[in-house]
């Protein structure tokens, strides 16, 4: 009886870390799917605080939209460093405001990140914050903060498959991620729940809970299109439950694995607007 | 070889083992389900999340390309500023004007790019600068900046009007020597809105080796002082003072280097420059002159970041800079003297909850003496800045202030600034005055606390 007991716990514990690995390998493949070595694209977001009326959800107050020009590359050999700039469009109080921002995957290696106001007159570094609390500063005022924007580290989780399911006609994987202990206290994140499409390793949904457990954001990612031969969602809902706002951020358009030089990923694509307009128009006219 | 080891575990063992280890296999052959794997109890949390997805109205995908208009290259910024001395003894309206800005900036043909920035002001009864003026009404324009540049892959040149900010650090003038302030406004004018342009042509050269900025000013402006009459004019009773002019053959000119080294930057500026601030000078009797006279700069700056940190430190070293001195039968006149000038700032953020930022700042004057006029040989001040952000970034909060060491004086600023919408924002601001030191050149405006409102649309 003793050897039987042994035997069947070892079989549930090697079940359990069977079903870690293998959710730990979709989201690899999540991970690793090509999103282009460089990305060129203009976004709009789109925020409001909504209300329930005749069983829909509509916007309680004139939605504010930000329209911003965007601009990443990867680097490194794996190409999980990226270098990204953002140049804000509208609204015309903030137009000329603009982000350079470096991204390591190197673990606690911090982000760089300057910001240039054009009525400051100057590149200002900015402090991209402590890793031992959660970082809640809202993104440009939208329902995404600053964690949300940041790369994914696959190693800041552990997974494990809750099971599979359609969602939106699609044959989907649903996969809880748990941030692993030096991640979990520096999130705002108890656990997410993604839904993974299986066949386009592509996440189409994400739950996200806050550090209660409760519920806190749904990510919706929509209208999916090929472009360059990447997948890419053009539009991105994010849904905060606690605070009852949305934002939608819609690519108006984008186009991916062009050269981009690596002198325009430097702060003189901030202060130079002559220069960043110039290179701009040589990217973009690659998208006719 | 997990599924073989398994297999062998299967055709060895009873039932309930072959049934557990079937379960495994199947996980192992990446045929998970909800029945084998997981709580359940999330999976049906999970599929009742799709709830309200659809409920949402879909508002325009392309509301932001919808508003872009033919006037994508203008920026116009329609403002209204009322603002109220609090205190005694002269309490009431300080200031009630409209103001106009546009700025436009286009590029053209292949490396050509041009920007506009400049502004008209109503001033509107009770006004201080209209009553001093002795109008209902007075308008004035400012072209802050008017210039062409052409941008080239290594190097940039510009010509026209500029403006030039130097430093890290903002609570002082320690290296931000260049561009000239308008103080007509005493403190109650914020940092950006005060620098004004000079005719200038400059280039900028990027390099692996550093950035480079070469400029050199033709007819260098000052700072604006408060004029005769108006409400923070502190002049000399009824003396009379003759301003110094530039002539367009006057030069300024100077060069700064800058290098980024990972989470480290590095700049050194040198120039040779007009004072900014001008000396009064005793010619006869009561009549006095305003001198803006040249010295030698030199200066460094730095950051250096970690996690939550930015510390930045800004020193400069001003050769032969003229200083006011108080003579005998309390003339005034000037006197040359080394200074140097040194911040060091810490600029902290919590992690987007609220940011601080500390700044500590000397003036240090070489060969001091006493007739100088309104200075110790050393001068230190602490700033202090907090800021916080609510709802989404649509309401801010801001508190700064300013304490004076030597004398003992210190300003305290609060300000909130709300935004309606994406084009309607409406600031409030209050400042008020420690003044302790009757010596100080401050205690003058111990009595100008003041209460103020901003509304800006822009479009």
């Amino acid at each position: 009886m003793k050897k039987l007991l042994l035997i069947l716990a070892m079989l549930i514990f090697t079940g359990a870390i069977c079903s870690a690995q293998d959710a730990k390998e979709i989201m690899r493949k999540v991970d690793d799917r090509d999103d282009g070595s460089t990305e060129i694209s203009r976004v709009s977001l789109t925020s409001y605080r909504y209300v329930k009326k005749n069983g829909k959800n509509v916007p309680a107050e004139k939605p504010r939209v930000k329209v911003m020009d965007f601009i990443k590359k990867d680097y490194g050999p794996r190409e999980k460093d990226h270098k990204s700039v953002s140049i804000m469009i509208e609204p015309k109080s903030e137009r000329g405001i603009s982000f350079l921002q470096y991204d390591y995957e190197e673990v606690g290696r911090d982000t760089d990140q300057w910001m240039y106001l054009s009525a400051m007159g100057k590149v200002k570094r900015i402090v991209s914050g402590n890793d031992n609390e959660p970082k809640t500063g809202s993104f440009f005022g939208t329902e995404l903060n600053y964690e949300d924007m940041e790369a994914y580290a696959l190693d800041d989780y552990t997974y494990k498959i809750l099971g599979s399911e359609t969602y939106r006609k699609r044959e989907c994987w649903v996969i809880e991620a748990t941030p692993v202990m030096r991640k979990a206290i520096k999130s705002n994140y108890s656990r997410e729940i993604f839904w993974v499409d299986k066949e386009r390793d592509f996440t189409l949904k994400s739950v996200l809970f806050n550090r209660n457990g409760k519920k806190s954001k749904k990510i919706y990612r929509a209208k999916i299109e090929r472009i360059d031969g990447i997948l890419v969602p053009m539009k991105i809902v994010v849904n905060n439950i606690e605070t009852k706002r949305r934002t939608t951020m819609i690519y108006e358009n984008i186009i991916l694995n062009r050269p981009v030089e690596d002198s325009y990923l430097t702060q003189r694509t901030l202060s130079d607007k002559g220069f960043r307009e110039r290179k701009l128009k040589e990217y973009q006219k690659t998208m006719m | 070889m997990m599924v073989t080891n398994l297999w062998s575990i299967i055709s060895k063992g009873d039932l309930l083992v072959h049934i557990i280890a079937v379960m495994v296999l199947l996980c192992a052959c990446n045929d998970a389900s909800a029945e084998t794997f997981g709580r359940m109890e999330d999976l049906n949390t999970a599929a009742a999340f799709d709830e309200d997805e659809d409920e949402f109205e879909d508002e325009a995908d392309t509301a932001g390309a919808d508003k872009r208009s033919g006037l994508t290259d203008f920026t116009f910024t329609l403002a209204h500023d009322l603002s109220w001395a609090t205190r005694e003894p002269d309490p009431g309206i300080v200031t009630n004007r409209s103001s106009l800005r546009c700025e436009f900036d286009k590029s053209f043909w292949d490396n050509l790019f041009i920007k506009f920035d400049g502004k008209a002001s109503l001033y509107l009864e009770n006004d201080h600068v209209a009553e001093a003026g002795g109008k209902d009404a007075d308008v004035d324009e400012e072209i802050r900046e008017f210039y062409i540049q052409a941008g080239f892959d290594r190097f940039m040149i510009r010509a026209g009007k500029q403006v030039v900010v130097w430093g890290e650090t903002d609570g002082d003038v320690i290296n931000d020597v260049v561009s000239p302030r308008d103080e007509s406004e005493f403190i109650f004018m914020d940092l950006e809105d005060s620098r004004l342009g000079q005719y200038m042509a400059s280039m900028d050269l990027y390099s692996d080796y550093g950035d480079c900025l070469f400029f050199v000013t033709f007819k260098p402006g000052f700072n604006e002082t408060p004029d005769r009459g108006t409400r923070y004019y502190r002049g000399l009773g009824d003396a009379v003072v003759t301003e110094e002019r530039t002539e367009f053959s006057d030069r300024e000119a100077g060069f700064k280097w800058k290098k980024i080294f990972d989470k480290f930057e590095l700049s050194f500026m040198t120039a040779s420059l007009l004072q900014n601030a001008g000396v009064l000078e005793h010619q006869s009797g009561n009549v006095y002159n305003k001198v803006y006279e040249r010295y030698g700069f030199y200066g460094v700056g730095a950051s250096y970041t970690i996690g939550s940190f930015l510390f930045k430190i800004d020193a400069s070293f001003k050769n032969d800079y003229s200083l006011q001195s108080k003579g005998i039968e309390f003339q005034y006149g000037k006197k040359e003297r080394n200074i140097s000038d040194a911040a060091f700032a810490i600029e902290y953020d919590a992690n987007g909850r609220y940011t601080m930022n500390l700044e500590l700042t000397n003036r240090h004057v070489f060969d001091y003496s006493k007739e100088l006029c309104g200075m110790d040989r050393n001068n230190t001040g602490l700033y202090f800045q907090y800021n916080k952000k609510f709802f989404n970034d649509t309401l801010e909060f801001e508190y700064a202030s300013y304490h004076q060491f030597q004398e003992k004086n210190t300003f305290h600023k609060t300000e909130l600034d709300y935004s309606f919408s994406d084009d309607i924002e409406l600031s409030i601001e209050y400042v008020f005055f420690q003044m302790t030191d009757r010596e100080s050149f401050l205690w003058n405006y111990r009595n100008e606390d003041r209460i103020g409102a901003e509304l800006k649309i822009y479009y």
